[in-house]
């Protein structure tokens, strides 16, 4: 049974000024679940996961072709309102980017920026937001505390929970535990696997275990260019193209 | 780029040919002992058995080693569960190669059958052929030559069902026969799944080269 998809993209080249850095993607992504993107450095990832809420308007001198249509809508028709395509499509970063300021308030800016003033429904977003993200338990005591003084794995869930509270439908996650320690890492993956029956994860990651432990679908890309995409059973035991069995088997990269 | 896993995976495929020859080994000298009533050699193979098994063991030990420390995927992987699951075959073939034995040491020479000991001889050396093919099969990972040596397993079912009906009808008209006849027919049957298990390694070739599990040929008895 062909799932619904959240996602398609169509043909996607993107020209950093003269460098072609994405040369025709054709990717789709099927509604909730975890899709791994994976490929060596400079392959494109992070550019195309950031095509996905438009985050690459934000660079000088970027031309994107082609079609992303987010539920059959194209995000960048010029009637897209791209505060609300990232509220739809939120992003968690490598390194934890928490604000400077109280836990409480970093996971309700989102709702504030939207205008949010009820007190009881910032309350209750900020507990389901910490308890989907699995740092409710080490946070709950220390709301109003800056999120500055947690540890980088507890950051890091607590941006997740940032995202969540403005309950996004897709969650883009680029390398988001390269710089956590092997027990935050695995808190992380172990909250995306709860997640992923509600959101659309979509994750960069350059650890392979990583990509084969959680998710549902793996893409590898290579040089701008979409080589192979499918289950991530099928991708880890079985891949068609020789270029991805290399990749992953280490042969380069 | 030489990688630490090639030269473990290498290492997996030096024993596993090791074994293979031994088996194979095994395998003949129980089919000559079978040919020349040579009860020596039959307790040779007997005896044999336990450094085959023990090649098991320690292939069993390695892959697991290497699925835990290195991770294998894609090609790697299946070649490692390939060397694995293949390996329990030809130990399996080896024990076949034992039982046979074992009845070389039961069988009498007076009531020995010229025809039966014909197709037996001719059963045994295309067990042999499909073992040395596979093993060429293996080393080249050559999963066109696999398909084509599981395709001759159909020509030791088909001598099974000979030999079957002249031991049945020697039994019927000389019930002394009988004992020798039970003794034939085990021997045949166990070339027959000796050829079962050759077609199971040509089956992990095609995984290893393919990722397809396949039943080749099967026209179990
Ligand atoms: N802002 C930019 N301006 C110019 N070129 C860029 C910019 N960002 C990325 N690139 C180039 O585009 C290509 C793809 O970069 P991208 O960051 O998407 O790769 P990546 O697959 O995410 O790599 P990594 O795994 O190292 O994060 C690279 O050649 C990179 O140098
Ligand atoms: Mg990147």
């Amino acid at each position: 049974m062909e799932k619904e998809k959240i996602i398609t993209s169509q043909n996607v080249h993107l020209y950093y000024g003269e460098k072609e850095a994405l040369k025709g993607i054709d990717l789709d992504f099927p509604k909730n679940g975890i899709h791994a993107l994976i490929g060596p450095s400079g392959c494109g990832k992070s550019t195309y996961l950031r095509c996905l809420n438009r985050m690459n308007d934000l660079i000088d001198n970027v031309k994107i072709t082609g079609a992303i249509k987010l539920d059959d809508e194209d995000i960048y028709s010029p009637k897209m309102d791209t505060v609300e395509l990232r509220k739809r499509v939120g992003m968690v970063f490598q390194q934890p980017n928490p604000f400077p300021f109280s836990i409480y308030e970093n996971v309700v800016y989102g709702l504030r920026i939207a205008g949010v003033k009820d007190k009881n429904l910032l309350d209750e977003r900020v507990e389901t937001s910490l308890k989907q993200a699995a740092v409710w338990d080490d946070v709950k005591d220390d709301l109003h505390k800056s999120a500055l003084a947690l540890s980088g794995g507890q950051q890091q869930r607590v941006c997740i929970a940032r995202v969540l509270a403005v309950k996004p439908e897709v969650i883009l996650l680029d390398e988001p535990t390269s710089a956590l320690d092997p027990v935050s890492s695995n808190k992380v993956e172990e909250m995306l696997l709860t997640l992923k029956n509600e959101y659309t994860c979509i994750i960069v990651t350059h650890n392979m275990q990583q990509a084969s432990r959680i998710s549902d679908t793996t893409s590898f890309f290579l040089n701008g260019n979409l080589i192979e995409t499918g289950p991530t059973k099928q991708i880890f035991v079985n891949p068609t193209k020789k270029e991805t069995d290399d990749y992953l088997s280490g042969r380069f990269g | 780029m030489q990688r630490h896993i090639d030269t473990q995976i290498q290492a997996l495929r030096q024993e596993f040919i090791t074994m293979g020859l031994e088996v194979k080994a095994s395998l003949e000298k129980a089919i000559q002992a079978v040919k020349e009533d040579d009860q020596v050699a039959a307790k040779e193979v007997i005896e044999h058995d336990e450094i085959i098994n023990g090649h098991e063991i320690h292939l069993e030990k390695k892959t697991a080693q290497i699925i835990a420390l290195q991770s294998p995927v894609a090609g790697d992987l299946r070649e490692t569960i390939s060397i694995l699951k293949a390996s329990s075959d030809l130990e399996r073939l080896a024990d076949h190669a034992v039982s046979i034995a074992k009845s070389v040491l039961l069988l009498k020479e007076e009531y020995r059958d010229e025809q039966i000991d014909a197709m037996i001889g001719q059963m045994g050396n295309n067990v042999l052929e499909m073992l040395s093919s596979i093993l060429k099969a293996y080393t080249e990972v050559d999963d066109k030559l696999a398909v084509q040596i599981a395709a001759k397993d159909t020509g030791n079912d088909e001598l099974y069902l000979k030999i079957r009906e002249r031991t049945l009808s020697l039994i019927k008209s000389k019930p002394k026969f009988i004992s020798e006849g039970i003794d034939y027919l085990q021997i045949a049957n166990h070339l027959e799944r000796s050829g079962d298990y050759i077609t199971n390694i040509a089956e992990w070739i095609v995984y290893t080269k393919k990722g397809k599990i396949t039943e080749l040929g099967r026209n179990d008895l």
